[in-house]
């Protein structure tokens, strides 16, 4: 018999009181083939391990978002948090940027109890679109008796929605043109809808916004910005006839927050205008906004 | 007992059975996980599929830039002072007293008329009529530290810098208005 090398080190080849057979040689199809197999068996088995069994997001499939929300407390206000996303892109690297922004307020939606109501909207024919893991009626919480579990329920449930909401937004058509305005001017409408939802009592009221503020494309869209030069006195008058027209309302007893102004790719007169939109914006709609 | 072994045929049905047995073993591994994987390990996910939108873009809106430099010249006045005005919103964000970075570069450009100059340098800070008239005298106190700090350290004397918060002095009380959201850098 000829000698028999021994790749990996092992040593004696036929340790285990058994010689290579000529179709298990290392170096022979055979075994090649057969150590590929368990490698791969081997890979397959730990991917959902590796992945913490939530595979909700490689194979796209919806989170299970009853799992982090409990039945509505009769009586008991509990806060809202309705979030309007006035989508310019449905990209890949939208929805990561979103739903990054996104994760603090879920976070403190899983650890303090608080109503998600999301509406987003693409621009001009494309309507406005609702989820039905965020449909505001149900709020989300985690609670558990032991505070490791807690935890971890609430850091898988932070994942879980933070997928979600990118999900939110690859699912939202976007057109070539729109602007934020009829998410704003509907918003006092979208709140009011929920305090009269059956067994839903509302404590207070944040409305996160993500928007560029870059509108365009519709002439009598108050926050259509084409050709609009950027100074403070431009972004004034522009949000003043949002106002005057009602196009915008301000939203009564309610926190607003901007995110993603100057998010994407914007020139300097665009990051400038919208900057100061943002807080011409914040003026008007509400003491408590940023 | 080796000699035994390798006497062992290798076309034998013990040997064959080895590998065989091991490659059966790894299929039956791969489809417990893809079974696994496919169920996304739990049994209470919802099987509605995500089902992406087509990809669109908005047109981004062609936006004049302003050619103006955000801080002008100073301008003599009747008291033989001179004095340059900035926007408060080019300055700081809404409500904020933090001076945004290109805020502290347009100061930058006014350093050398400030070095120049040989008396005491004011920098008056105003609001709107929006919010609480205190919290607005206040504000326009801490927008006016922010200005005179970056001045400092652009190597502008602190000791002839002197802040002076006028707040919603002169406004109309709870309108917006961007005229009297300022800051005045007045050379005495």
């Amino acid at each position: 018999m000829n000698a028999i090398s021994d790749p990996l080190g092992n040593g004696d080849p036929t340790r285990h009181g058994r010689p290579f057979s000529r179709a298990l040689r290392p170096s022979s199809p055979a075994y090649l083939r057969n150590r590929l197999a368990l490698a791969v068996a081997g890979l397959l088995c730990l991917m959902p391990v590796l992945s913490a069994c939530d595979m909700n997001s490689l194979l796209g499939k919806k989170a299970d978002c009853s799992a982090y929300q409990e039945e509505p407390k009769k009586g008991a206000a509990t806060p809202l948090l309705l979030v309007l996303l006035d989508l310019s892109s449905n990209s890949a690297a939208t929805a990561g940027q979103v739903a990054t922004a996104m994760r603090p307020y879920i976070d403190r939606a899983l650890a303090n109890g608080q109503y998600v109501k999301v509406i987003s909207s693409g621009g001009t024919g494309t309507g406005t679109k609702t989820f039905p893991c965020f449909t505001g009626d149900k709020p989300f919480l985690v609670k558990r008796n032991n505070s490791t579990r807690q935890d971890k329920d609430r850091e898988k449930g932070g994942e879980a929605l933070q997928t979600e909401f990118d999900h939110v937004v690859q699912e939202t058509p976007v057109s070539q043109t729109g602007s934020i305005t009829s998410l704003l001017g509907a918003a006092n409408d979208d709140i009011q809808s929920l305090r009269t939802t059956p067994d839903v009592t509302l404590g207070d009221v944040t409305v996160v916004i993500w928007s560029d503020l870059m509108g365009t494309g519709e002439q009598g869209d108050c926050m259509n910005l084409d050709n609009k030069q950027a100074t403070v006195g431009v972004a004034e008058g522009i949000v003043e006839r949002c106002f005057a027209t009602s196009q915008i309302s301000a939203v009564k007893d309610a926190k607003i927050r901007f995110i993603g102004t100057n998010q994407g790719d914007l020139t300097a007169p665009q990051q400038d205008l919208s900057r100061y939109l943002r807080g011409e914006l914040c003026r008007r709609l509400s003491d408590d906004c940023s | 007992m080796y000699h035994a072994t390798l006497a062992i045929r290798e076309d034998s049905p013990k040997m064959r059975l080895i590998p065989v047995v091991r490659l059966r073993a790894a299929a039956v591994l791969a489809a417990g996980a893809l079974v696994a994987t496919a169920a996304g390990c739990s049994s209470s996910s919802d099987d509605t599929a995500f089902t992406p939108a087509a990809p669109g873009t908005r047109v981004k809106p062609s936006v004049v830039p302003n050619e103006l430099p955000p801080i002008g010249k100073f301008i003599r006045q009747s008291d033989g002072s001179q004095v340059t005005t900035v926007s408060s919103d080019y300055l700081f964000d809404v409500g904020s007293d933090k001076l945004l970075p290109e805020a502290a570069q347009a100061l930058a450009d006014i350093v050398p008329t400030l070095r120049e100059h040989a008396g005491k340098i004011q920098i008056v800070g105003y609001t709107d009529g929006l919010g609480s008239t205190d919290v607005n005298l206040n504000l326009s106190q801490r927008r006016g530290e922010a200005v005179k700090d970056v001045l400092v350290k652009d190597g502008i004397d602190g000791s002839v810098l002197q802040v002076v918060p006028k707040g919603e002095e002169g406004a109309q009380d709870n309108v917006p208005d961007s005229t009297r959201r300022k800051v005045e850098i007045v050379l005495k």
